[in-house]
């Protein structure tokens, strides 16, 4: 057997049909864009090299760019302190040994596994000032001085955006701590009544230290999936009005594709990856302490 | 008695949150069978006078949702055979076979799971344009099996490391070789975290839209989501035939949910730990 395992024609049957593919259409190109982004190009004809210039222009002159860099950051505020805090309750409420709590749980998952287009699609409709539904229920319920054009008003557009990916994506934090959860030993808790902690101090002394590592990792992939939204907001806005909607990844397709700014596309896209590994290296430095053990 | 209240009191909070996230969803399926007079001048929270099926002919036929489903089904079970082949080979080789440059390969396949794929995005464009396959289906095919091998690669080699290798030794004494006792042996016993991986992908390549929208020109080659924004920029007066499509395109979607909701918690929650 360890004589067969080691035959380097087999070894390659088994490894190289998907490492090329993975080399070509990913790892590869991941390159490329670092390349690019040095290059003044529209895509078509020969490109120049220019330096740094591309990301001078990004940092120095173009203020569209530190709009959609708070945008992003808006996106991860709201992802961390108000997402996540709205799961872990989620998801102390479905870990309750009560009767529909599996009902409930997948209730509150089942939006994550529609598509970002179809939800957004969605509420576009139900932002709509006609037809709409959330215009139509606040002038049932006498609010009819509220209603608007959601998402068509600089005041009230990111917020809107911003309430769409937290309906979306609440139920996907609140299924991985609740997995959390069911991992620790009922008898934790049964010793820490006896010692009188109960209610919160239960969940502030037992539940958030044995969960520090599985809430890392939600708060981790929060960051990444906000510094990474894209099509909640292109199907939604396309990030107006005035930009008061737009984001790196938006940004980045629209130079790219729109304007055939290739190497200036390429820069946003390389700050993009940066941003994320960096913020994600960040947080797990932050975060990671010693095991806890009891 | 305290306890008693407390609970109904949790009760009712549970069911709230659970109309707030479905109201949304109700009203969708409720709209698809309106007309239009019925969405603009009825009450949201009411049911159909008359339960219509002409915005789901006028979205199939019509609008050519049937296309775009018929394109998403396409794309998504080639990717999905692909992806569980080639993972579950690599998988193998990476965990099981000697060779040096095992921890390499590893590191260079966690790049695909950290960096987000629009860092991708227009390298790959002209990639594809200099291949000429930019706007046919395997200029998403190809991109969308490299982009999900390497969470697949990670989740079969988690199991892999795990599961006692006495069943292919003894494949291995009865005669068989690498090739044969991985197929025999080895593929059947990968079952669960296959399963596991491909609701994963079928969600993310049934869902994808940034790909679709950069490489197909096509209007005959789009996928699903893809073909509802359009539509939806078409149709943006009439709700109805919109959202006919919108509920034909997340009925696979419900389906599965329903047949394996275990099976997807599970994926997500490995999914989610891997990243």
């Amino acid at each position: 057997m360890e004589k067969a395992l080691s035959n380097k024609k087999i070894l390659a049957l088994f490894l190289l049909p998907g490492l090329i593919v993975f080399l070509i259409f990913y790892f590869v190109p991941i390159l490329i864009t670092a390349y690019y982004s040095l290059q003044d190009w529209d895509g078509i004809n020969p490109m120049t090299f220019i330096g740094l210039d591309n990301y001078i222009e990004m940092f120095t002159v173009d203020k569209s760019f530190w709009q959609a860099v708070w945008n992003s950051f808006a996106f991860l505020l709201v992802g961390v302190f108000i997402q996540l805090p709205i799961s872990f309750a989620l998801a102390m409420l479905v870990s309750r040994k009560m009767k529909g709590r599996k009902w409930f749980r997948n209730i509150y998952f089942f939006p994550v596994v529609m598509s970002t287009t179809m939800v957004s699609l969605l509420w576009v409709k139900i932002y709509d000032p006609n037809i709409g539904m959330l215009n139509t229920l606040m002038d049932a319920m006498g609010l009819g001085s509220w209603t608007q054009a959601w998402l068509g008003d600089t005041k009230t557009a990111l917020l809107s955006v911003l309430i769409v990916t937290t309906w979306h994506y609440v139920g996907y934090n609140m299924l991985i701590l609740f997995a959390g959860m069911q991992g620790i030993p009922e008898q934790y808790y049964e010793a820490a009544k006896l010692d009188g902690a109960t209610g919160w101090k239960a969940v502030r002394y037992i539940t958030f230290p044995l969960l520090s590592d599985v809430l890392r990792i939600c708060i981790v992939l929060n960051v990444i999936y906000a510094l990474k939204t894209f099509e909640s907001v292109y199907v939604m806005t396309n990030g107006g009005p005035l930009d008061s909607t737009t984001v790196i990844a938006l940004k980045m397709f629209q130079e790219a594709f729109l304007k055939q700014n290739f190497g200036y596309g390429s820069a946003l896209a390389v700050f993009m990856v940066l941003e994320c590994l960096i913020i994600a290296w960040v947080i797990n430095k932050l975060l990671t302490q010693e095991k806890i053990e009891y | 008695m305290l306890n008693k209240t407390k609970n109904t009191a949790i009760y009712i909070l549970m069911i709230i949150i659970a109309v707030l996230q479905l109201f949304p969803l109700y009203w969708l399926v409720v709209s698809a069978f309106k007309d239009n007079s019925e969405i603009i001048g009825g009450a949201v929270w009411a049911l159909p006078t008359k339960w219509r099926l002409d915005n789901f002919t006028e979205a199939w036929v019509s609008a050519k949702v049937s296309q775009y489903f018929f394109n998403s089904v396409t794309v998504t079970l080639v990717t999905l055979f692909f992806v569980l082949l080639f993972a579950s080979m690599m998988a193998y080789a990476l965990t099981r076979m000697k060779f040096k440059y095992n921890g390499v390969i590893l590191f260079v396949l966690l790049m695909g799971v950290m960096v987000p794929i629009h860092a991708t995005l227009i390298p790959l464009f002209m990639i594809l344009k200099n291949l000429g396959i930019l706007s046919s289906r395997l200029s998403i095919i190809l991109p969308y099996i490299a982009v999900n091998l390497p969470i697949g690669v990670y989740m079969l080699s988690a199991f892999l490391r795990t599961m006692p290798k006495e069943l292919e030794e003894a494949a291995f004494m009865d005669g068989c070789g690498v090739v044969k006792s991985f197929f025999k042996v080895v593929l059947p016993l990968l079952k669960p975290p296959l399963a596991s991986v491909a609701i994963f992908v079928f969600l993310a390549v049934w869902n994808e839209l940034l790909m679709a929208a950069t490489f197909i020109q096509k209007q005959e080659l789009r996928t699903l989501p893809l073909g509802l924004m359009n539509f939806s920029g078409q149709y943006s007066i009439s709700w109805g035939p919109l959202a006919a499509a919108m509920v034909i395109s997340t009925l696979p979607i419900l389906l599965a949910y329903v047949l394996f909701s275990d099976q997807m918690e599970k994926s997500f929650t490995a999914g989610a730990i891997l990243k």
